[in-house]
């Protein structure tokens, strides 16, 4: 077998996981934009944001691995826009949370600074102090809000506990990835991300049914 | 060797006399498309200390680290009047698409002097993607600032979000007109289509606003 054709069989199901990921996230994008025009809706506009960024991070990655065949060395343009994305989930947070009402809670922050540490101690946006910690930080609050609305009395907490999970699965796919050396077929890595994609789409029809009401 | 300074002497220079003789929008305008311009030949400054930091060629520089630092550079004067002078949210979009004109015009002039003007319908497919990649991310950063995220917290995080929004955006187009055959027509032509479907859907609704609830 000779070596283009051995590395083309060795990205097979990272290629296979990430054109999921493209095309499930550029659809939600899709639908979430158009949902945002029908009902006017600020959340459903900064979601599709959030779709949109995590789809064009996962494209230029893979975009990246096809044309230049390594990944990225220099600036993180990939890391970027996925950070971006978690900084456009935790706007919808703090726009939902702002009609809940914000609090102190014990529990949420030990939820928040657990979540922080791992993501940070784990190095999760590359080697980059910078955006480990950047994102160590958008986690955490992130965590803190959803755990914080978890905890309130308001009718649409299973959205909020849908966001804890997405954070969740986020730092687990990359605590993962710490494990995993092979990436030539389906295993515990892929499990996670493909986990993670389709509870980020779920929150779409979450957030929709609070919209609506 | 392109003396970019000289350029940008002699398409600025009319533009900032004829500030002294003209009123209105058309002076604002005027202004921040020199602005555009100015960033644009600070950004070239800031990409080559970076390039001769990190030992990266010209090719590694376009897809990594100039899609980061332009788009950075591009938020920077449009924050600056934000915060300062706070306008009207009405105001910001036309501002933001005045800067990426003024940074899409200088950044064509640039390339004109360094690969010559003679491949017509090259350069008329290279004017309208590269002018409608900045102009959309223009309008992003426009749009996303003065209307969806003016509030509170949400302007920090949406800000940031925009940021690596366009980061992504921009990654992805250098990328792909870096490449060779198939990828560089994708990438010639997707911030092309993108504007046509905005100026559809400008036209198609005329009236939309975004309730912000």
């Amino acid at each position: 077998m000779s070596a283009g054709a051995e590395r083309k069989k060795k990205m097979n199901f990272e290629l296979i996981d990430n054109s999921f990921q493209i095309i499930i996230l550029g659809l939600s994008t899709i639908a979430a934009l158009f949902l945002a025009l029908r009902y006017k809706s600020r959340s459903l506009l900064i979601l599709a944001l959030a779709y949109a960024c995590f789809c064009m991070g996962t494209a230029y990655y893979i975009l990246y691995l096809v044309i230049m065949g390594k990944v990225p060395q220099v600036f993180y343009v990939a890391e970027i826009s996925w950070l971006a994305a978690w900084l456009f989930y935790l706007s919808v947070q703090i726009l939902r949370m702002e009609r809940v009402g914000y609090r102190f809670s014990w529990f949420a922050v030990s939820a928040a600074v657990l979540v922080a540490v791992v993501a940070f101690a784990d190095h999760a946006f590359g080697p980059s102090y910078f955006f480990s910690a950047l994102f160590a930080l958008v986690a955490g609050v992130n965590m803190y809000l959803s755990v914080l609305g978890m905890q309130s009395v308001h009718p649409y907490r299973s959205t909020d506990g849908l966001m804890a999970g997405c954070i969740v699965l986020q730092v687990l796919l990359y605590l993962t990835s710490d494990f995993i050396q092979d990436y030539t077929c389906f295993n515990l890595y892929f499990a996670v991300d493909i986990t993670l994609t389709l509870s980020m789409v779920a929150l779409l029809p979450f957030t929709l049914r609070e919209v609506g009401k | 060797m392109t003396y970019i300074e000289n350029i940008f002497l002699c398409l600025a220079i009319p533009m900032i006399l004829s500030l002294f003789f003209i009123k209105g929008r058309a002076r604002s305008y005027t202004l921040f498309v020199t602005i555009g311009m100015g960033i644009c030949l600070l950004s070239a400054y800031v990409n080559s200390l970076f390039m001769w930091l990190y030992g990266v060629d010209g090719t590694v520089a376009a897809i990594e680290i100039t899609p980061v630092c332009e788009e950075l550079l591009k938020l920077l004067p449009l924050l600056f009047y934000f915060l300062i002078f706070e306008p009207e949210p009405r105001e910001l979009p036309t501002v933001a698409i005045a800067i990426a004109a003024g940074f899409a015009t200088f950044e064509n002039a640039c390339y004109l002097t360094e690969n010559g003007a003679a491949n017509f319908s090259f350069l008329l497919i290279r004017g309208i993607s590269a002018g409608g990649l900045h102009i959309l991310c223009g309008i992003l950063s426009g749009f996303g600032i003065s209307y969806v995220f003016r509030h509170r917290w949400l302007s920090v995080t949406g800000t940031a979000g925009i940021l690596g929004a366009c980061t992504g955006f921009h990654g992805i187009y250098n990328l792909l007109i870096t490449a060779d055959g198939g990828w560089k027509t994708a990438g010639y032509l997707f911030p092309s289509v993108l504007i046509i479907c905005l100026f559809i859907a400008k036209i198609v609704l005329p009236k939309f606003t975004i309730s912000l609830k």
